[in-house]
């Protein structure tokens, strides 16, 4: 202890003697230099004669130019007469007898000082009663320990980069304020050492900067340790504390400052305005003092008046300009600085809400105190709160802390919740006490953040409360309990978990409660799960045993589950259905043979959910069992059931069992089969399909048709084609043509039924035929279907007609109109007309052209269907002759309905072409329909037409 | 164990434990309307699924009518912080059970602690939904939750946990689900029906702007306390356009209440999307976005918006308002061989209308068919299988929303870890993920 002393003291008398040269007076002629550069009146006409501290003690480091500042402040209390100086380093001169008498005391280059209590307790006082600190540039490496002292001159020293050799560029950055309007602006370069501070002693909100450096230039900017946090560097700075006034100017290690004038006067006003005869503006400024801040500045400004009653636009500016912010730190830190004043300054709650909302999206750590302190009222808390826990952090966390046990409740509780969010382990200690809290609400915030944090100690806590809790409390920490074996699970912590689960499954006596418990424990404890569940299933807990029939799934051997399929019918009638569900999860395919058991049994529910679960697990050993079923239950749910299991069977040799049965099944199980097959587009099935085509079972034959459209292969088709021309059923005509369009055969069975067409058979399966060859559509089929327009026979003329008509491409159209023109039948010519009228929009040419056949139609149309029938496909030849047309129909009654439809239809794409003539249309229609639907369409077209 | 050992047990129990009977006796293990097969028949007062409605605004009464549709059902209590609107909801229990004896309640906790309950249908303000859908899992109920799953990330996830912790039957409104052309639509977009599918849109409807602000008196009825819950503090006022002055229904245009047409509506065709692309247990890896926000009056979610999504496997999914897609409202899959799009009204269409007539065979995929969306939540009541819209599912179409919310909010494109479900290198964006809860509410 002594020896430390010794070395220390021993280091500072070294210290002394190295600086010995530089501690020295300044000589005559740099005396004269500071003389010339004094001011030589006041700034400000003292109210009083007023009296200053020159406080020059270093407990560290010692600048030499001490002295000069010394002298130079002597000189200047002369030569302006502003004020009187007296020196000192006694640290015994601060009591409050010590300062009684002065106005502000003036540090020049003071180091680590050390006060004791009574001594702080003098300095804080004599400031904050209103009177003056100065400090001059070393002022700011003292108050360590001290952290309120330091925030009140506005910086610690941290480290400075700029050594005395370096030279710096320095902005104005309040350029009218009256400290530093002499330099009209203008930024200048000066030969110093510059000393970097941080917040949150260096505080923007709190400080009105004047002077920073400008690290725009390169020479200050690429200073070997400057690193981004160093961006912002002020170099002075003034502000208010109590009613007190603080002024510090970072100038003054070289000595050549002390006779450089400007400087000179910057300091002469800065003590005036500390020794009160100069007041100034000592509001914190938005930082940078440029463009893009000031504009925040001035929108935050404008919105501050904002309360819950007030329009949005002001804050909605504000918001959107926050949202912009990008990386560039400075504007960042600027942006929360400015929130950080106005949320200090006098508001609304509804204009501290909104500032608190930006602050949780870009607050950092420097918020956190005013936060911290907006926490404290109940009126603001709430939002504080919503900043803070999104801010997060060490420094939150500890805030929150501290204030803790002096909010009320309902603070308490939002602070818990917070914790409980942030899964902050560190507290865990801090929450569990309020676990015991008299007031409900606070317990159950602390049981619900304990339960989030999901930590071991968490758990532990809430499990042994759990024990002793009353009947109320008791499912609320046991559910905790089970989230945080939910949160360790998730995180790994399997055998905490399970310790967890393992308590609340023993311990407690609410059946839910233990099957959640049972749940969560079987899905991570893969040793133990099969036991479990098996034990649960035969518990005498009926509901427990209910539940655990849901978890089979959950036991991960084959062995296992069966086991407690076996027990199906000792479990609660309740659970059966859920361990069929289970089961069906599991796909495992062992559990078949027990399963097509069930599938039989007397129960109809059980029954219905074992063929479902057959559906999920079966495989081609459920084939026949799932057929017979479906076909023995016919029309019921059960069959729905069975089909669809049937249908969803998966694995190998399924189908091939489908087929297989298809040969030994009694007719109604054939029908099951074969409507599965096709559902599942079995392959290779048609040859065995085919004989069954021609079946004798009525209903056989039908499915068998019905599934050779699906399933027939190319070589089917000529089997197909004989069978129709045998039995021409409307299922094969459709067969034929569902296979011909999949097989992309058209032309192969156009031939095929060509062929045997020419030869002689029965009527009906040459009309037939003849539709089939229509509805394939190839130029064969074609030549064939006009070929037989000479036929002496009217059955097939009109089939041959009925054919043409409904030809998927307009080439007959010709033959069509001659037969509506010239047909002495009736039957043809109305059968002609409307395949005609059907082929116009289909046709190459102008829409005008098209309305021109359709008028043509509609000269030779005789009936009101086939005026209808143009009527509805004018629409899709859209000019305005169609639009005429529709007109010239509105008149007449019985086809208005169809015109209306037409015209409401045209209107769409004509109504740009000609406006005026449309929308006079669609307006006649509207005030002359009785179709609500056509008023409602035109009133849109019309406002659509507006907008456009 | 004997079979005809008296048991302690109510049967309430044995729903909350988990496992429940089907229609004992009837055969008919599916739930089935009322309207379908008359009033007949109705299963023991016993062996009915006891539920109570909690919030019976608009959405909240629909969902009622339906419950009360069912024969299965017995609705024994409504809950709504409105006096008005429980007044009415009990005014249509009794007329449907020909009796007054439906409770009202206005704290949900209350009712939670009161009733003997199966069930529950929840329609509330999108801020409430976590807090009440937690305390009715915890209860042991099962729940029919109303979309979107939650206001934030960090609530749903809360949601889905709660629901897993008790093995709880949870349906979602995503009705479209139960809707066959939509699920036809997905069954032939997941087949491959139009190839690879690489890019899809979600059309959801445009925003508007809203009134300016209207400070009211507190309605006689109404605990608006209650009504903010969770949410920060605001007094009350109107929040309609049209001088409804109420706060009904046009809470979800303002951002402390929900995220707009986005998050109003991403339970619908975005939840399609995913059940279209298998993607509905995972989410996109990157998301950004594009919002017009009003720059006056009382609404402040965004009027115009536009999400670009990329999901791990390459799909990009952009959501956006209706005007700025082709197809406009709906869901939109476009694949190297074709397009789909569906939307409400039936309407089902294609790039080509062969693809539409497309069979989906066996061994192929075949999604969930759940034909009623209410008798499907029922039947899994009973059945204890999963639901069409089970919470997680819910939760990762409404996670889409609430990403495209934030990097909209944010400004920049944000990367999320889908596994994990946080945002990566972006501790800014990160914070929007939940929204701190007033005191002293929380989950």
């Amino acid at each position: 202890m002594m020896r430390r002393t010794c070395i220390s003291m021993s280091v500072a008398v070294l210290m002394c003697l190295i600086a010995g040269q530089a501690t020295s007076q300044p000589t005559d002629q740099e005396l004269a230099l500071i003389e010339k550069a004094l001011p030589t009146r006041p700034v400000a006409e003292p109210k009083s004669s007023r009296r200053l501290l020159v406080f020059d003690r270093c407990d560290g480091f010692r600048h030499s130019s001490i002295p000069y500042w010394d002298k130079t402040l002597e000189l200047m209390a002369k030569t302006t007469g502003a004020f009187e100086v007296q020196i000192s380093s006694d640290m015994s001169v601060f009591t409050q007898e010590g300062l009684a008498g002065f106005d502000a005391i003036c540090l020049n280059n003071t180091t680590r000082l050390t006060f004791n209590e009574q001594q702080r307790k003098a300095l804080m006082d004599f400031v904050r009663s209103g009177k003056g600190l100065i400090g001059i540039h070393a002022a700011t490496d003292n108050f360590y320990g001290w952290d309120e002292a330091a925030a009140m001159i506005g910086a610690r020293f941290v480290k400075h980069p700029w050594t005395s050799d370096k030279t710096v560029s320095i902005k104005i950055e309040d350029p009218d304020h009256p400290l530093t309007r002499h330099w009209h602006g203008q930024g200048f370069k000066v030969n110093d050492e510059i000393y970097v501070t941080y917040p949150p002693f260096y505080d923007r909100s709190n400080l009105r900067v004047l002077m920073s450096l400008d690290m725009t230039d390169p020479q200050t900017r690429n200073v070997a340790g400057v690193g981004p946090d160093d961006l912002d560097t002020g170099i002075s700075w003034v502000r208010s504390f109590g009613r007190g006034r603080v002024f510090y100017c970072s100038l003054g290690h070289n000595h050549h400052i002390c006779w450089d004038p400007n400087t000179l006067l910057h300091y002469l006003a800065g003590i005036q305005f500390a020794l009160g005869d100069l007041n100034v503006d000592t509001r914190p400024l938005p930082y940078p003092n440029n463009g893009r801040v000031k504009d925040l500045a001035e929108l935050l400004e404008k919105a501050s008046g904002y309360d819950f009653d007030k329009a949005t636009s002001a804050i909605y500016l504000v918001e959107q300009t926050i949202r912009q912010l990008d990386e560039d730190p400075a504007y960042r830190l600027a942006t929360e600085q400015l929130i950080l004043v106005h949320l200090k300054a006098p508001g609304s709650l509804a204009w501290r809400s909104f500032l608190c909302k930006q602050l949780s999206n870009i607050g950092t750590e420097r918020s956190v105190d005013e936060l911290i302190q907006l926490m404290k009222d109940r009126q603001t808390a709430d939002m504080a709160k919503y900043a803070l826990e999104r801010i997060g952090g060490p420094k939150a966390r500890q805030g929150l802390l501290q204030i803790m046990t002096e909010v009320p409740v309902e603070t308490q509780i939002g602070i818990l919740s917070t914790f409980g969010n942030w899964r902050d382990r560190q507290v865990v200690g801090k929450i569990i006490p309020f676990m015991d809290a008299s007031d409900q609400q606070l317990r159950l915030g602390a049981v619900a953040a304990l339960a989030r944090i999901g930590s071991e100690d968490a758990a532990a806590a809430i499990l042994e409360r759990m024990d002793r809790a009353d009947q109320s409390f008791r499912p609320i920490l046991a559910d905790a309990a089970l989230q945080a074996a939910q949160a360790m699970a998730a995180d790994g912590l399997i055998q905490q978990a399970i310790g967890v689960y393992e308590k609340v499954y023993e311990s407690d006596r609410q059946t839910y409660i233990k099957a959640a418990a049972l749940s969560g424990w079987a899905r991570i404890d893969k040793v133990n799960a099969t036991s479990l569940i098996l034990e649960a299933l035969s518990s005498q807990d009926k509901g427990l045993a209910a539940a655990a029939c849901g978890m089979v799934d959950l036991i991960p051997i084959p062995v296992g589950r069966a086991k407690a399929l076996d027990m199906i019918w000792e479990v609660p009638e309740e659970g059966r259905i859920s361990m069929l569900a289970a089961v069906a999860r599991t796909k495992d395919r062992s559990l078949i043979p027990l399963v097509r058991v069930l599938a039989m049994s007397a129960n109809v529910i059980v029954r219905m959910e074992a063929v479902k679960t057959l559906g999920a697990i079966g495989d081609w050993t459920c084939v026949d069992q799932l057929a017979q079923l479906a076909a023995a239950t016919k029309g019921g749910t059960l069959q729905r059931v069975a089909r669809r299991a049937l249908v969803s069977l998966d694995g190998e040799g399924v189908d091939k069992q489908l087929i297989e049965s298809l040969q030994t099944a009694d007719p109604s199980v054939q029908c099951e089969l074969i409507i599965a097959m096709a559902e599942r587009s079995t392959p290779n099935a048609s040859k065995a399909l085919i004989p069954l085509a021609s079946s004798a079972d009525s209903q056989v034959r039908l499915e068998a048709q019905r599934a050779l459209g699906q399933l027939a292969q190319a070589d089917d088709l000529r089997e197909m084609v004989w069978l129709l021309w045998a039995d021409p059923t409307q299922a094969m005509e459709e067969a034929i043509l569902l296979a011909c369009r999949r097989l992309d055969a058209v032309q192969a069975c156009t031939d095929l039924l060509t062929l045997i067409y020419d030869a002689s058979g029965p009527q009906a399966s040459k009309a037939a035929a003849l539709r089939v060859i229509g509805k394939l559509g190839t130029d064969k089929g074609l030549s064939v279907l006009l070929d037989q327009l000479d036929s002496s026979d009217k059955a097939t003329r009109t089939e041959a007609i009925r054919a043409l008509a409904g030809w998927p491409d307009p080439r007959p159209m010709e033959w069509l109109w001659q037969i509506a023109n010239q047909s002495k039948d009736q039957t043809e010519r109305v059968l002609a007309l409307r395949g005609y009228i059907g082929m116009v929009p289909m046709r190459q040419g102008s829409a005008q052209q098209k309305v021109g056949m359709l008028q043509k139609a509609m000269s030779i149309a005789s009936r009101d269907d086939e005026k209808r029938l143009i009527l509805s496909v004018l629409p899709d030849c859209a000019c305005m002759e169609a639009l005429a047309m529709a007109e010239d129909a509105l008149g007449q009654g019985s086809l208005k309905a169809e015109a209306e439809s037409a015209i409401v239809r045209l209107a769409v794409p004509l109504i740009r072409q000609q406006p005026d003539r449309v929308r006079a249309l669609l307006q006649k229609v509207r005030a002359g329909t009785e179709d609500a639907f056509v008023r409602q369409r035109i009133t849109q077209i019309l406002r659509r037409g507006n907008i456009d | 164990m004997l079979p005809h050992e008296d048991h302690l047990l109510t049967r309430r129990e044995l729903l909350r434990s988990g496992s429940m009977m089907a229609v004992a006796g009837l055969g008919l293990p599916y739930i089935v309307r009322a309207s379908a097969i008359g009033r007949t028949g109705r299963p023991a007062a016993s062996n009915r699924i006891v539920m109570a409605a909690i919030g019976t605004g608009s959405q909240g009464t629909s969902n009622l009518r339906a419950f009360l549709g069912f024969r299965e059902v017995q609705v024994v209590a409504v809950c709504d912080v409105d006096r008005a609107h429980s007044g009415a909801a009990k005014r249509l229990v009794d007329q449907q059970y020909g009796n007054s004896d439906c409770r009202t309640y206005v704290d949900y906790r209350e009712l939670l602690a009161k009733e003997s309950l199966d069930a529950v249908s929840i329609a509330l303000p999108d801020h409430w939904h976590a807090i009440v859908a937690v305390a009715c899992a915890r209860a042991g109920l099962d729940i029919y939750g109303e979309k979107p799953l939650a206001r934030t990330i960090a609530e749903g996830r809360a949601i889905c946990d709660a629901v897993k912790r008790y093995d709880r039957i949870w349906q979602t409104g995503s009705w479209q689900r139960s809707e066959a052309h939509f699920r036809r639509a997905c069954e032939l977009v997941i087949n491959g029906r139009i190839g690879k599918v690489k890019y899809v849109e979600a059309g959801l409807p445009d925003g508007s702007d809203g009134p300016d602000v209207h400070l009211l008196p507190v309605p006689e009825g109404l605990d608006w306390d209650m009504w903010l819950g969770p949410a920060p503090y605001r007094p009350y006022q109107d929040f309609t356009s049209n001088g409804g002055r109420t706060v009904h229904y046009q809470w979800r245009w303002i951002m402390d209440y929900s995220g707009g047409q986005i998050t109003d509506w991403a339970g619908h065709h975005v939840d399609i999307a995913h059940w279209g692309l298998g993607l509905e247990y995972t989410g996109p890896v990157e998301i950004e976005g594009q919002g017009v926000y009003p720059t006056r009056g009382i609404y402040d979610v965004p009027k115009a918006y536009r999400c670009r999504c990329r999901y791990a496997n390459g799909i990009e999914i952009v959501v956006a308002n209706a005007s700025q897609l082709p197809h406009g409202m709906g869901t939109t899959w476009y694949g190297d061989l074709g397009w789909i799009h569906v939307d409400r009204g039936n309407r089902l269409i294609a790039s080509d209308q062969r693809i539409l007539l497309e069979r989906i065979g066996p061994h192929e995929i075949h999604l969930y068919q759940s034909d009623d969306h209410f008798g499907n939540f029922l039947e899994c009541v009973r059945t204890r299988r999963q639901t069409v819209t089970p919470a997680e599912v819910a939760h990762r179409s409404i996670s889409v929303a609430l990403l495209g919310e934030i990097a909209m909010l944010v400004g920049r494109r944000i990367k999320w870890d889908p596994h994990k479900e946080q945002i990566i290198g972006d501790p800014e964006a990160a914070r929007l993920l939940s929204r701190p809860m007033r005191s002293p509410w929380h989950i």
